[in-house]
């Protein structure tokens, strides 16, 4: 029995649009002590904006937010890359990695329940932390909740530190992932290589593994 | 009339071009006890897993294989009408061992052939869905469309359940539906998103209803509409929003 049959594919309007969302937290040291470094993190920053557009799904997908400290601040609230106009960050005041690092996972806690709310998937949460010093809070409770939330699987947490942070102290927040030492300020690569990594995950389908270039180009596993 | 059908698969831009396509499907009608049944299935092999396209290859054959098996033909028994889910049960169990024995034979770990199952059965006033991690389908009952079983994602997006998953026994969904079924659409979740609306927990309409309506008064398989699948897959509104690979499924029995 043969009919005529229609070969003219479906409309944009037949389908919806799968939004999902990768947020990543920014978590900067921006201490009196970053002040020298804060136009390369600024540039970094940049830098980071510029290769995530370069990818049409990552840009519309990777949601980023820049918390502070300190004191501790949310200095750009979670948005998408594409609509991302980075603010221009200056540096004051001392290094309450704890307090920030609470803030961040409540911030992250947050994001989720909206998303959940909206209906909207989303990939495992990034925190990024940079510092070139040592925590001048009590950091210890929020290195648990960290360590907590690492192993539950809630979210994936990077430690970088310059030549001046407390490794020790990263070691432990970021555990059981070795934290990285910045090589001679080059942060412009280091947001380089955050954006190239957060390129496939934006895009990655069940079961696939996490897999990072080694950071060689501006940092070294402090392992 | 009997049944109509048609599928189609497209390899998603996220593959290098030597790369296999990881989803696999198949729809074939069958009798059982003088009424003619369909049997749909799709299976996405994980991204990560190199092999994982032999996987899903493997659950579907051993899918439809089983099914005939237990509902076809002259080894149906006279009161066996339809599977229940001590026979989802025994299905996942065969689909596991097969696993199990080509990852032995190629050398590799179980997890290299890491695949979903959206498994369907329709009958008479009947229909069977078993279902392992995500993906899905949805049946017309005449009047709306139920998605029996949703799409089994973890809190991430990029999380699911396999049936080589330890746990796929236990996280494995089984639905048996009574009522007329005038048919069903399944997808793998390169499609899911496109097709699901996932805060109602319901069908996106348009894109069922005009694939509904375009289905052809016909029976058997229909190339026509098959080649008009692949070009839905394969056109700018699907590619733009996924780059993963991408099944569809449809089948519908005209009155």
């Amino acid at each position: 029995m043969k009919e005529e049959f229609s070969f003219e594919p479906l409309g944009e309007d037949m389908f919806r649009n799968p939004e999902r969302r990768c947020p990543v937290i920014l978590l900067l040291d921006t201490s009196g002590s970053m002040a020298t470094a804060m136009n390369m993190v600024n540039l970094g920053i940049q830098d980071m904006k510029n290769q995530l557009m370069t990818d049409p799904l990552a840009c519309q997908r990777v949601e980023v937010a820049i918390i502070t400290f300190g004191p501790v601040v949310l200095a750009q609230d979670f948005v998408t890359v594409d609509q991302w106009v980075p603010p221009r960050l200056a540096a004051s005041g001392n290094t309450p990695i704890g307090e920030a690092l609470t803030f961040a996972i409540n911030q992250l806690n947050l994001r989720k329940a909206a998303y959940r709310e909206a209906g909207i998937p989303y990939y495992r949460p990034w925190i990024w932390l940079v510092t070139d010093g040592a925590p001048t809070d009590a950091w210890r409770p929020a290195a648990l909740q960290a360590k907590a939330e690492s192993a539950a699987g809630g979210i994936e947490l990077f430690t970088v530190g310059t030549d001046y942070a407390d490794f020790n102290v990263l070691r432990e927040i970021s555990e059981p992932r070795a934290p990285v030492r910045l090589r001679e300020a080059r942060y412009r690569e280091m947001f380089v290589w955050l954006s190239q990594s957060l390129k496939p995950v934006s895009t990655s389908r069940p079961g696939s593994p996490l897999t990072l270039e080694p950071p060689s180009d501006w940092g070294k596993i402090e392992s | 009339m009997g049944w109509v059908f048609a599928s189609a698969i497209s390899k998603g831009a996220i593959h290098q071009e030597s790369e296999p396509c990881q989803d696999a499907a198949s729809v074939v009608t069958f009798w059982s006890n003088g009424q003619e049944g369909l049997l749909a299935v799709v299976s996405d092999g994980a991204g990560s897993a190199k092999l994982s396209h032999l996987g899903s290859q493997r659950v579907v054959e051993v899918f439809v294989n089983s099914v005939l098996a237990l509902v076809s033909g002259e080894n149906s028994h006279e009161s066996r009408c339809g599977l229940d889910s001590s026979d989802a049960s025994l299905i996942l169990h065969l689909v596991q061992q097969v696993i199990h024995n080509l990852a032995s034979e190629l050398k590799i770990d179980i997890l290299d052939l890491s695949s979903t199952l959206v498994g369907l059965v329709i009958l008479n006033e009947y229909a069977f869905v078993m279902q392992v991690g995500d993906g899905a389908v949805a049946l017309f009952n005449g009047s709306e469309w139920v998605v029996p079983v949703w799409p089994q994602n973890g809190e991430f997006v990029n999380e699911t359940t396999f049936v080589t998953s330890q746990d796929a026994s236990h996280l494995m969904k089984v639905k048996i539906l009574r009522g007329e079924f005038e048919g069903a659409i399944a997808f793998t979740d390169g499609l899911q998103y496109l097709v699901l609306d996932h805060q109602k927990q319901q069908v996106h309409q348009p894109f069922f209803q005009s694939v509904w309506e375009k289905v052809p008064k016909s029976e058997g398989w229909h190339q026509g509409l098959a080649s008009w699948l692949d070009s839905i897959l394969k056109s700018e509104p699907v590619t733009n929003k996924t780059d993963d690979d991408t099944t569809l499924v449809v089948a519908r029995r005209w009155p």
